[in-house]
């Protein structure tokens, strides 16, 4: 067995199983998007899908009145 | 979560997409903000809808900070009397269970149907006597 081979056998062969491994274990959550874990912070930019700039609320009259709610989790 | 965007383009296409379902079922407008609220999701709320414009009584406004785990659902004041604050809690519950399991899309779509199922008609009283 020549160098080149041995090379082949004990290190390109593991390092593209390696990789296919990699591949099939990613490849779920690159297709599903960022997934948010409850507890870690939180870096995304604000959105307001539906609404306006989030950026020009900052700077608006509250309204008084209306209903609503909150919750925690 | 990384730096970016806080849905891929296929959450935010589910989100839309819950987003007309509910205003073409309950007549009122619907929208929805995540991003960090420094602890007052309500404070927010009221200052999104304030910047809303004439279109502030009849809209209902999620808001979700998932950096201090805060929601808050707030109707203007017409949409206030389709939508009563039990339904409005009931929404709540079904989002944040959703967001407790690290779901934010799918809580916000199922929170959205909730609503828009819970957005009544208000009664017609004495119609019979006009």
């Amino acid at each position: 067995m020549s160098v080149l081979q041995a090379l082949g056998l004990f290190v390109a062969i593991p390092l593209a199983f390696l990789a296919l491994v990699m591949v099939l274990v990613y490849t779920p959550s690159w297709i599903r998007g960022p997934k948010y874990r409850p507890g870690l912070s939180w870096w995304a930019q604000p959105v307001w899908i539906g609404g306006g700039d989030p950026a020009a609320a900052a700077t608006a009259d509250p309204v008084t009145e209306g209903g609503g709610c909150s919750a925690r989790w | 979560m990384p730096a970016g965007d806080a849905f891929s383009g296929r959450q935010l296409e589910a989100i839309e997409r819950a987003l007309r379902q509910a205003e073409k079922s309950s007549g009122l407008t619907y929208s929805v903000f995540v991003g960090d609220t420094e602890g007052d999701p309500r404070a927010a709320g009221r200052r999104l809808l304030g910047a809303l414009g004439s279109d502030r009584d009849q809209h209902v406004v999620s808001v979700v900070d998932p950096a201090h785990r805060d929601l808050a659902i707030l109707a203007g004041s017409t949409a206030a009397y389709h939508l009563d604050d039990r339904a409005t809690a009931l929404a709540a519950m079904s989002m944040t269970s959703s967001f407790a399991a690290g779901d934010l899309a799918g809580g916000i779509v199922d929170g959205l149907r909730t609503l828009a199922e819970h957005a009544r008609q208000p009664r017609t009283l004495h119609f019979d006597e006009v």
